[in-house]
């Protein structure tokens, strides 16, 4: 598609003002393509856009009477990577509005926006994203892998368990309790607990306070394990649709060094029991395969399954290559937008 | 590429294909002897259906092969082809970088070109080591279908006997082919399982030897199979379980095949057993709930479609395969 196809549209960056003409857009998008869509309100999207401790950049294009026709957003997540901290970035609401396109092919418009974003905020440095990276719809994937490079790095399998299947062992005097908000402490616990991986995002008191209590329209269970008065690992919990189903009794996050082990089982068994007390068939997680958690979370019961969602990425500084991505990034579901 | 000669294998080829075959794969790994001419026979001039090999030819000397094990599938209701590539092969004197692919893809491009399309081969496939993935991403439209995560377990004591009503197997019959038919409908995509293909998949191979279990029913039909090979697979020592052919709904043939494969593993003396069964089969999750864990590997399964419907998404969630489709095992 050459440029002069865009020739009437404005490309640049998302600047203060724009959200009305974003969300009038991205309802109107999303709401033709899913009968179960719920239309955004400005504070969901004040949440994601401008509340991330983080950042999350948007990029735009523009129709001449201010119609937004491309959107390309993005929810960014400081990491700790073995090579030293970078910007890893979630790509989100991505979309092309077909009414506006008048003839122009969506994929090329999105890849037009989305050369123009990577441009922007991709490269190499702790300001920049190193990797642009998601769990995409099929349409999204396929417009990514023919013009933006997008490159499959796990077809993504869940692991489940029914409550009463769980077996929790011994907590060995870990204290587990809900708690209203994440302490001070979980700096000190992130450290221990990102050691063993290539790649994390940071879990800091703002980025999850961010993530987890200030979410508009959804309730998390912020679950703290103690030892000895010491913050021995967390796990965040929600009931939600996730993959198909209209609600899960999902583990969303979950963060325990390796040598926490009482730690895991006790905070496992409080998992099973609130699924239980709410009457959930089972409870969900998702973590990388190549993580020791995916075998323990085994070891205690859970069975692995497959999901409808894959993660891509696409990469913007080549020391994060996807084969290094498979073995030695991780994550949750609490990375994504999906819950 | 003046100096190369890039055709389809001919007669004549064999000799200089199979030196520079041994000089590509020595056979220092565990279960990777040399390819000898034997087996070199069987896999590519007896497989049922047909041959697939392009070489470069150079002095007169085959310098580089692409090659596949093409298999009878049955995808949507009708027949086609798919295509294992397997064997990719440069002389070390002929190779370049990764950004200077060569004959590789010098000799894959035209393979591709000529064996796959909607009314030819499908898809083509394999599970390529890093370095192959890389190269025919970048260059031949590799993609990947799915990241292979392995079931394993470990082989606790107990019967070494086959559980009474298994049975080991000789040759399969005509039977064959009306077991993988009451499977099949399940499935969008799967190799043909019938007598012919298994006979020579599981009975002729030279070089490895494998244990057909087999359960039938009062009146002698063929209600399920399993094969078993100790060997080399991911570690040395395993017990494999190289194909299964059960319908779903018949659970109780499942329970006493299973039970029949660990037997075996013991009897072999193996410390783990592993399979590979696609995620989305009911059995994915009854081998878990019988105590194997899902595992991840190094395998990446890859793929190239001729057809716009059946792609890499479409086929993660549609196609049966097993180890005993691959030439790993």
């Amino acid at each position: 598609m050459a440029d002069d196809a865009f020739a009437e549209l404005t490309f640049r960056p998302y600047a203060p003002g724009d959200e009305t003409a974003i969300l009038a857009s991205f309802n109107r998008v999303f709401a033709a393509v899913d009968p179960n869509f719920r239309p955004r309100g400005l504070a969901h999207w004040r949440w994601q856009y401008l509340e991330n401790p983080s950042g999350s950049p948007i990029y735009l294009a523009l129709a001449p009477g201010g119609e937004v026709v491309g959107h390309m957003g993005g929810v960014c997540q400081r990491m700790a990577t073995e090579f030293g901290p970078t910007l890893f970035m979630q790509g989100v609401d991505h979309f092309s509005d077909p009414s506006r396109l008048h003839g122009l092919r969506r994929g090329s418009l999105l890849a037009a926006v989305g050369e123009r974003q990577a441009e922007l905020v991709g490269g190499d440095g702790p300001d920049r994203v190193a990797l642009m990276w998601g769990p995409p719809v099929p349409a999204a994937w396929r417009v990514g892998k023919s013009f933006l490079s997008y490159e499959l790095i796990r077809t993504q399998l869940k692991l489940w368990a029914a409550p009463d299947a769980v077996r929790a062992s011994a907590a060995g005097g870990v204290e587990v309790s809900e708690a209203a908000s994440f302490p001070d402490e979980v700096a000190e616990l992130f450290a221990r607990a990102a050691a063993p991986h290539g790649a994390i995002a940071v879990r800091d008191r703002a980025q999850l306070d961010w993530r987890y209590r200030k979410r508009p329209g959804r309730r998390y269970a912020i679950v703290l394990a103690r030892r000895a008065g010491r913050l021995a690992g967390y796990a965040v919990y929600a009931r939600a649709p996730f993959d198909g189903e209209a609600e899960e009794s999902l583990l969303v996050d979950w963060l325990v060094p390796p040598e926490e082990d009482s730690a895991a089982h006790a905070l496992r068994a409080w998992l099973a029991a609130r699924a239980k007390a709410e009457g959930a068939e089972r409870v969900v997680a998702v973590f990388p395969d190549t993580t020791r958690e995916w075998m323990d979370f085994q070891a205690a019961g859970f069975r692995a399954a497959p999901t409808r969602h894959f993660i891509i990425a696409k990469i913007e500084v080549k020391r994060f290559r996807a084969r290094w991505l498979f073995r030695r990034w991780y994550y949750t579901l609490g990375d994504t937008d999906l819950v | 590429m003046a100096d190369y000669e890039i055709r389809p294998f001919r007669a004549g080829d064999e000799d200089s294909l199979l030196r520079t075959h041994h000089l590509v794969f020595p056979g220092g790994d565990p279960g990777l002897p040399p390819m000898s001419r034997e087996r070199w026979e069987w896999e590519f001039q007896a497989n049922p259906a047909g041959q697939r090999i392009w070489v470069a030819v150079h002095g007169g000397e085959v310098v580089a092969q692409y090659a596949g094990l093409p298999a009878k599938v049955w995808i949507d209701g009708r027949e086609s082809t798919f295509t294992q590539i397997v064997d990719s092969m440069v002389h070390p004197d002929h190779r370049r970088g990764l950004k200077h692919p060569g004959l590789f893809v010098q000799v894959g491009e035209p393979f591709l070109e000529t064996v796959g399309g909607p009314a030819k081969d499908l898809v083509c496939w394999g599970l390529p080591v890093e370095p192959a993935w890389r190269i025919g991403k970048a260059f031949l439209k590799y993609e990947l279908v799915r990241t292979q995560d392995v079931l394993a377990r470990e082989v606790e004591a107990g019967p070494v006997d086959l559980p009474p009503g298994v049975e080991e197997l000789d040759r399969f019959d005509h039977q064959a082919r009306w077991l993988w038919d009451r499977c099949c409908a399940e499935w969008g995509a799967s190799t043909i399982r019938d007598e012919r293909y298994l006979n020579w998949r599981f009975f002729a191979r030279p070089d490895k030897s494998y244990r057909v279990l087999g359960v039938r029913d009062g009146e002698g039909v063929l209600r399920g199979y399993a094969v078993y090979h100790f060997g080399f697979w991911l570690q040395p020592g395993s017990a494999v379980l190289v194909d299964w052919l059960v319908p779903p709904a018949e659970l109780e043939v499942g329970i006493l095949l299973y039970h029949a494969v660990l037997a075996c593993a013991r009897a072999s003396g193996a410390r783990v057993a592993a399979t590979l069964i696609p995620d989305w089969s009911p059995w994915f999750d009854r081998f878990q709930q019988g105590g194997f864990a899902v595992w991840p590997s190094d395998l990446l399964l890859v793929a190239r479609n001729y057809a716009r419907k059946y792609d890499m998404l479409w086929l993660r969630d549609r196609w049966w395969y097993q180890l005993g489709d691959t030439d790993l095992v």
